[in-house]
C-alpha cells in the first residue's frame, strides 16, 4: 500500500473544474468544525467569510492551550510562523471546499515567499485575507495578508512610522495543487 | 553530542514542538544533517475523523518546515556556542523564499534535513537546505531567515522587525528595562 | 561629499548601478524605481529585516564586513553607496 502512497496525491484523471457553485457572498462568518479530515497541527482558523470565488477572510484567536504552543516556548509563547502559514492554508481549503461541487482538496506545493513582520502572541486574533488566482493545470496561487488584533490597547502603537506597519503579522504567496478528494491510486 | 538531550540544551523548543530527534552530521557554521521520525502518536494526528484514505495522514507540511527550521537554528546556535557565545532572546522564523514540496511523509517515515548556513549577520541567520524521505527530495528550501530578537521588546509590543531602520534591536542584557 | 572632477566617471556610476540592482532585488522593486535619495523605509516599505538583507548582500558581494552601527545610516541608495565606498575603499 505504501508503494503507491509515498508520492504526493497524483490526480487519477484530468481534473475538470465546473462553474463555481458559490452564488452569494456570505455575510455572516462560517464557523470551522473541530474535527479535522486530514492531519493538521491544530485547528488554525476559527471562522471564515467567503467574499467571492476568489477571496476569503478568516480569523484565529490564539489560545494558550492550543496544540503545540506549550513548547514554543516554555517561558514566552509565540504562535509559530509555520502556524500562520497553516492558518492561511486552512483558509484556502475552506474556500476551495465551498466553491466546487465535486470534492476537491488542496495540496501545498510551494511557499514562494513569506515574511513575518510582527509576532503573534496568546490572546491575539490573527486576521487573514486571501486572494486566490486559478492557474491552468489545476493550480492555485494565493496572496495572503495577515494582521493582528491586539488583545489590549497599546498607547504606543501610534508612534510615528511604527503604527501603520506594526499590526501586520505576515504576508505570503503560496501555491497549491487541486486534487480530487476521492481519487485513490 | 548528537543525542536528544544535547539538542534540548541548545534549542529552546520543547515537547511537543521540538521536532529534531538527532544530529547525524555537523560542520559548524557550514551544514548540519538531522533526523526526525514521523509517528502516528503526534498531536497532529489527534481528533481526526475516521477515514480509510491513507493520504490524509500525510505529515503536515507546516510541521516539516518547522522541523527543518529548527535544524538550521540548531546548527547556528551550536556553532556560536562552540565559540563561547550565546544569543539572548527568542528564536523567530522571519522569512522564507522558494520553498517547494515534492513528496509527502507518513507515520513510519524519517525526515532527514540537510541545512546550510549561507550567511550570518548579527542576530540573523540565512539558511538553505532540503528535506529527504527515503533518499527522495520531499522539500527544498531556497532561503530561510531565522532571527533572534529580545523577548522584552516583544512584551512591549514592538515588532521584532520594526519599520524603522534605526530601531534595530541591539544585543543588550535583560536588566536594561 | 566631495565633488570630484570625475563625478560622472564610470567608477561611481557603475558602483551606484551595482548597488541599485542589489538593493532593488531585496526590496522587490525594479532597479529603475529606486531613486538615489528615496528613503527605503518611507518610499519602498522596507522594514528592518530588509535593511539586514541589504547588508548581508553587500557583505557577500564585496567581501567586506559592515558593522551593524552602519545600518542606521543606510537610509537610501546614496547613503548605502557612501557607506560601502568607505568600507571597501573605492576611490571613485
Amino acid at each position: 500500500m505504501n508503494g503507491a502512497l509515498h508520492k504526493s496525491m497524483a490526480p487519477a484523471a484530468a481534473l475538470v473544474l465546473d462553474e463555481p457553485v458559490l452564488t452569494t457572498s456570505a455575510t455572516a462568518p462560517s464557523p470551522v468544525p473541530s474535527t479535522a479530515h486530514r492531519a493538521a497541527p491544530l485547528k488554525a482558523i476559527d471562522e471564515y467569510r467567503i467574499l467571492s470565488a476568489h477571496e476569503i477572510t478568516a480569523e484565529k484567536l490564539v489560545r494558550a492551550d492550543d496544540p503545540y504552543l506549550e513548547g514554543h516556548y516554555p517561558d514566552f509563547t509565540i504562535y509559530p510562523g509555520v502556524f500562520v502559514i497553516e492558518s492561511v492554508t486552512q483558509t484556502v481549503h475552506a474556500l476551495v471546499e465551498q466553491t466546487w461541487e465535486s470534492r476537491i482538496e488542496i495540496e501545498l506545493t510551494a511557499i514562494k515567499s513569506v515574511r513575518f513582520t510582527s509576532p503573534v502572541l496568546v490572546g491575539d486574533t490573527l486576521r487573514i485575507r486571501c486572494l486566490c488566482t486559478y492557474v491552468e493545470d489545476n493550480r492555485l496561487t494565493v496572496k495572503a495578508d495577515c494582521h493582528i488584533d491586539r488583545n489590549e490597547l497599546d498607547p504606543d502603537l501610534d508612534d510615528a512610522g511604527a503604527g501603520a506597519a506594526s499590526d501586520r503579522a505576515a504576508r505570503m504567496t503560496l501555491e497549491f495543487r487541486l486534487v480530487r478528494a476521492d481519487a485513490h491510486e | 553530542m548528537s543525542d536528544h538531550a544535547h539538542i534540548r540544551s541548545v534549542l529552546p523548543h520543547r515537547h511537543p514542538i521540538l521536532l529534531v530527534d538527532q544530529i547525524e552530521e555537523i560542520e559548524h557554521f557550514d551544514h548540519i544533517v538531522t533526523v526526525k521520525a514521523v509517528t502516528g502518536s503526534e498531536p497532529c494526528y489527534a481528533g481526526m475523523a475516521e477515514t480509510t484514505d491513507p493520504r490524509r495522514f500525510a505529515y503536515p507540511r507546516s510541521l516539516m518546515v518547522e522541523s527543518f527550521g529548527q535544524s538550521g537554528a540548531l546548527l547556528w546556535l551550536e556553532s556560536i556556542r562552540r565559540e563561547g557565545r550565546e544569543l539572548t532572546g527568542s528564536l523567530i522564523f522571519a522569512a522564507a523564499k522558494n520553498v517547494t514540496f515534492h513528496r509527502a511523509a507518513y507515520p513510519g517515515d524519517t525526515l532527514r534535513h540537510v541545512a546550510h548556513i549561507e550567511q550570518i549577520v548579527g542576530d540573523n541567520a540565512f539558511l538553505r537546505g532540503q528535506t529527504l524521505v527515503d533518499g527522495e527530495l520531499a522539500a527544498d528550501y531556497g532561503s530561510v531567515i531565522a532571527v533572534v530578537r529580545q523577548t522584552e521588546s516583544l512584551d512591549g509590543r514592538q515588532a521584532p522587525v520594526a519599520s524603522q531602520l534605526a530601531a534595530i534591536p541591539r544585543q543588550h542584557t535583560m536588566e536594561e528595562q | 561629499m566631495t565633488v570630484t572632477a570625475d563625478i560622472t566617471g564610470t567608477g561611481r556610476a557603475a558602483h551606484l548601478d551595482e548597488l541599485r540592482e542589489l538593493i532593488a532585488e531585496v526590496l522587490e522593486i525594479e532597479p529603475e524605481e529606486l531613486t538615489e535619495t528615496g528613503s527605503f523605509v518611507e518610499e519602498y516599505e522596507a522594514d528592518s529585516l530588509r535593511a539586514i538583507e541589504i547588508l548581508a548582500r553587500i557583505e557577500k558581494k564585496y567581501r567586506v564586513e559592515v558593522p551593524q552601527e552602519d545600518l542606521a545610516k543606510m537610509e537610501n541608495l546614496l547613503a548605502v553607496y557612501e557607506t560601502v565606498k568607505a568600507r571597501v575603499g573605492w576611490t571613485d
